[in-house]
């Protein structure tokens, strides 16, 4: 008897633990999520991406990345590039993350090798792929398969300064196929090449904003002796850090340094073919993006450098979410430099930890992109039912009640419109709605005031006849 | 009831014929305290009614940050410091304004601000912000009435030449300043001594 209970307790305690939920993989994240509300305050929300895994070099049977510093993906070939500065070579996966192939070197028209120093940037379109080689100060075209077809050496021309130092860190190339270099040090902006690698112009520099505290600097400078004023701070504009080219043949730029006190900068530029910066939202804050990319719907996502987040918003920088962060586990970075969006996951490379990190779009996220995308398509009618769907998970999700106020401003019902501005906070498109909404009460109620005037105006004449009448019987 | 009426038929008098008016509050002794009092209150009420009931479009408020107290102390005790500083320097510049002159006259400058921000007030709610520009044109009729309100009344209730006028005003200004100076001094000092005898109690609490 004393024997079976025994066993019978061991079974029971065996029970208890198979049943145990410990093998459960709870899909949580490391970091928490949140939007901005009514008032600015950040406010937990739901998760819109979670972490789903972390690649490093080992696991790809590469050896592990090290100092990586650019990624681009090539959605014609289905192919994602990474460039390992550290190992001076460049890495090149499908887009399951399995490794292609890896180019320790490439080859030159004679045969001979060409060996990295220190590339930094890649950019692939069609059958040519672009290095920016930092440490050969140049730019190198090859085909897929690493033959070189071009060398693009520091520019020279008469625009140039003096002591213009190349050093190409970044590269991107448009549907022309002119190349677009970031060169570091160069506040001018963005070096402009032509398709044989002449120099073209500096294209899109950073505006450099009066600030009180530049206004106070430039008095100065003119009381100054020329010699004083020289060691003064120059009002050159921050040179750019990143660069992505859109898929409407925009060039979203993202700011090397940020705002310090009293200055301000834009940290995020949209500059269009004509080299302005056309970004629909003000981007002055004390934030430091590392990276950019921007989907076909307009979808911005950034990494923020100093704290690992990465932001994600829509097209007029509206807030959707926000994850990562600075951190061990899977899902924070310690150094993230750069990222690529393929279909709906987004990958971030970290240069301190080696990995690129794989995220993938909730329910609760799909729900948001599935609306926008409907939205964008100008399919106002269809949006709703996800808006309201996204409102009943997070009912501070500000972006849902713009989108819903916009569906019902653009299906004629002004009214509920105005309900959902109001809600979103949203005081120019509410004004707007206001408006059509008075003026549709105005039509709609257009012919009783005519009847009404028509009425006020026959009874006036009514009465005063009869009081004509009245006064000629007195008479 | 019937010197209130009176009261109020003196202030719309002043608000058009500000010479006659003053004049009359100063040598007939017209003008009622009880409606300057009122009109203190409205000035009060018109702030609130500016966070609380300006139209959606143009309230820019958070409903959690309005504090009634803080209008309150902001409002009244702006114009009491006002009233203190004007009065001080009327004083000094040896100037024949009376303290109840000065009352009334700076309570008649309110009165085109609050008419002028109550009638902003409700006009917000029935327009959307491309009337934005009639708006504050609105309220800048009102400020302008007001300061030319201030102008006549410090010519008329002192006695002064227009140079005196605007000396009279930038040394109330600076009079407020001080007077805000005092004040700040004053609290570190009562909260300083009452460290002081917190501390001096809790040792002899320790040591009995």
């Amino acid at each position: 008897m004393r024997k079976n209970g025994k066993r019978f307790i061991s079974i029971l305690c065996g029970m208890i633990f198979l049943l145990s939920p410990m093998a459960v993989r709870a899909a949580e994240a490391p970091y928490q999520t949140y939007t901005i509300d009514k008032w600015g305050n950040a406010t937990p929300a739901p998760d819109g991406y979670l972490p789903t895994r972390s690649i490093g070099g080992a696991q790809l049977g590469l050896g592990d990345f090290k100092d990586a510093s650019d990624m681009f993906y090539c959605a014609e070939y289905g192919e994602l590039y990474i460039v390992d500065s550290g190992n001076q070579r460049i890495v090149v996966l499908d887009k399951n993350l399995q490794a292609v192939k890896c180019w320790e070197s490439l080859t030159l028209q004679d045969g001979s090798d060409y060996s990295f120093v220190n590339p930094q940037g890649i950019y692939a379109a069609g059958e040519k792929v672009y290095i920016a080689e930092m440490g050969r100060q140049e730019v190198v075209v090859c085909d897929r398969e690493g033959q070189v077809s071009n060398i693009f050496g520091a520019p020279v021309s008469s625009l140039l300064p003096d002591n213009f130092n190349y050093q190409p860190h970044k590269v991107v190339v448009d549907a022309t196929g002119r190349i677009y270099v970031l060169s570091k040090g160069v506040y001018q902006g963005i070096v402009y090449l032509e398709q044989d690698g002449s120099f073209i112009k500096f294209f899109g520099a950073n505006e450099v904003e009066m600030t009180l505290k530049r206004r106070v600097q430039k008095v100065w400078k003119s009381i100054l002796s020329d010699k004083a004023a020289a060691t003064m701070q120059a009002f050159n504009p921050i040179e750019y850090g990143n660069l992505f080219l859109g898929a409407d043949g925009y060039i979203y730029a993202t700011a090397a340094g940020s705002e310090s006190r009293g200055e301000s900068t834009n940290v995020l530029t949209k500059i269009n073919p004509l080299g302005i910066d056309t970004l629909p939202f003000k981007s002055r804050l004390s934030i430091l993006y590392g990276d950019v990319t921007v989907d076909e719907s307009g979808v911005i996502t950034l990494i923020e450098a100093n704290e690992g987040t990465i932001y994600q918003m829509d097209e007029n920088g509206k807030l959707m979410f926000t994850f990562g962060g600075l951190g061990n586990q899977v899902g924070l970075f310690k150094k993230p430099v750069s990222m690529v969006q393929i279909e709906e996951k987004i990958y971030v490379l970290d240069a301190d930890k080696n990995t690129i990190t794989e995220f993938e779009l909730t329910q609760f996220g799909k729900l948001v992109r599935t609306a926008i995308n409907l939205y964008n398509e100008g399919l106002y009618e269809e949006s709703i039912e996800p808006w309201q769907e996204v409102v009943r998970r997070n009912s501070n999700y500000l972006l849902a009640y713009t989108g819903l106020g916009k569906a019902y401003y653009q299906l004629g019902e002004y009214d509920r419109a105005m309900y959902y501005y109001r809600l979103a906070n949203d005081r120019a498109n509410y004004s707007d709605a206001y408006k059509e909404a008075s003026l549709q009460r105005m039509r709609d109620s257009f012919g009783t005031i005519v009847l009404a005037a028509v009425l006020i105006a026959a009874a006036a004449v009514v009465f005063a006849k009869h009081r004509k009448k009245r006064k000629g019987a007195n008479a | 009831m019937n010197k209130l009426k009176e009261g109020f038929k003196q202030c719309q008098y002043t608000m058009f014929h500000p010479v006659n008016g003053f004049d009359r509050v100063k040598w007939n002794n017209e003008g009622s305290l009880p409606v300057c009092c009122i009109i203190l209150a409205a000035f009060f009420l018109v702030n609130v009614f500016d966070e609380v009931l300006t139209g959606f479009i143009f309230n820019t408020t958070n409903p959690d940050k309005i504090s009634v107290p803080s209008i309150f102390l902001i409002t009244m005790g702006g114009f009491a410091i006002c009233y203190v500083a004007n009065w001080a320097v009327s004083s000094l510049m040896f100037t024949e304004g009376k303290s109840r002159h000065i009352f009334i006259m700076l309570t008649y400058t309110l009165v085109p601000y609050t008419v002028f921000e109550l009638i902003y007030i409700i006009a917000t709610n029935f327009v959307n912000n491309e009337m934005n520009a009639f708006l504050e044109a609105i309220r800048f009729i009102g400020l302008l009435w007001s300061f030319l309100i201030l102008l006549l009344g410090e010519y008329y209730v002192h006695q002064l030449t227009f140079l005196q006028v605007v000396l009279n005003l930038f040394l109330t200004a600076a009079g407020i300043v001080v007077i805000l100076f005092l004040l700040l001094l004053g609290y570190s000092l009562v909260q300083q001594i009452y460290v002081f005898l917190v501390t001096i109690y809790n040792e002899i609490a320790f040591r009995l």
